[in-house]
């Protein structure tokens, strides 16, 4: 098999894409893209033949994956089922980095509750989970705390005006691509950009 | 952990290549942001709600109707 060449300045993002979670899911794309980097997301993939395939694929090819946990609940709709895939994704990127020896850490796993994750998936215990607490503020003063831009680093509240921004062109975006969701390729492929640009502009070299 | 960063800071036209984004599309979305930018210095809105005329002479008129009244 090919080896796949990393792209270090794209992160793997793994997050649940339900309607409670649209806010923090426009946080984590405004904190990455602050960061000069370019968020990936299974949202890309949108043919469901080899599916497992592609998200391997995908991951591997981010220099970094961050894991969303804090979606443990039980889904709303029948039949009642806690979401397995961000534990089941974290699990890929996990095996995947310790393959290679003497690879520093490239996974990192945010939670919304202090010590949940302890209980919810023990296997991580010694690795700190950042704590968001479901805010906006939480995930992005938590990114500033996994990566540094030395020369560029973004503040919260610079991360805050691209978020903000973000909010504000949500509907225009909807509209465009037809959508009523943000949970789409092409909605999150054009917020993306919109962060991206944002960011060009207000995190100054 | 901390990861400290020294690769190209991505640009959105970067980030459109990455994600398959055409350029008809980027054109559309960077104009949308600079929109937005330059709307809140023409138009005099405030906190994005803006006083239509018609909005403003409807109050007024309900005005001088109270003012009669009393």
């Amino acid at each position: 098999m090919a080896k796949l060449k990393k792209s270090r300045n794209e992160v793997f993002l793994n997050i649940p894409y339900d309607k409670k979670f649209e806010r923090l899911f426009l946080a984590y794309i405004a904190g990455i893209s602050a960061l000069g980097m370019v968020p990936r997301a299974t949202l890309e993939i949108t043919d469901s033949s080899r599916r497992l395939e592609r998200i391997l694929k995908l991951a591997r090819s981010c220099g970094y994956s961050v894991h969303d946990l804090s979606r443990v609940q039980l889904d709303r709709a029948k039949p009642r089922v806690p979401r397995f895939n961000m534990p089941f994704e974290l699990g890929l990127c996990v095996a995947d980095a310790n393959r290679h020896e003497g690879q520093r850490q490239n996974w990192f796993v945010f939670e919304a509750v202090a010590n949940r994750a302890d209980k919810s998936l023990s296997d991580l215990r010694g690795t700190d989970p950042r704590i968001h607490g479901a805010t906006v503020r939480g995930v992005l003063s938590g990114l500033c705390n996994v990566f540094r831009r030395p020369g560029r680093q973004p503040t919260v509240p610079q991360m805050m005006q691209i978020y903000k921004e973000l909010r504000k062109n949500q509907v225009a975006i909807l509209k465009k691509a037809g959508s009523d969701t943000l949970y789409t390729r092409k909605v999150f492929a054009a917020v993306c950009v919109l962060a991206s640009s944002e960011a060009g502009r207000s995190v100054a070299d | 952990m901390t990861i400290v960063l020294d690769s190209k800071f991505a640009t959105a036209e970067d980030t459109a290549k990455a994600l398959g984004v055409s350029k008809t599309r980027l054109k559309w979305l960077l104009r949308l942001v600079e929109s937005g930018r330059s709307k809140g210095n023409k138009a005099g809105h405030k906190n994005g709600a803006r006083n239509l005329t018609s909005t403003r002479k409807r109050k007024n008129a309900r005005g001088k109707v109270k003012k009669v009244a009393q």
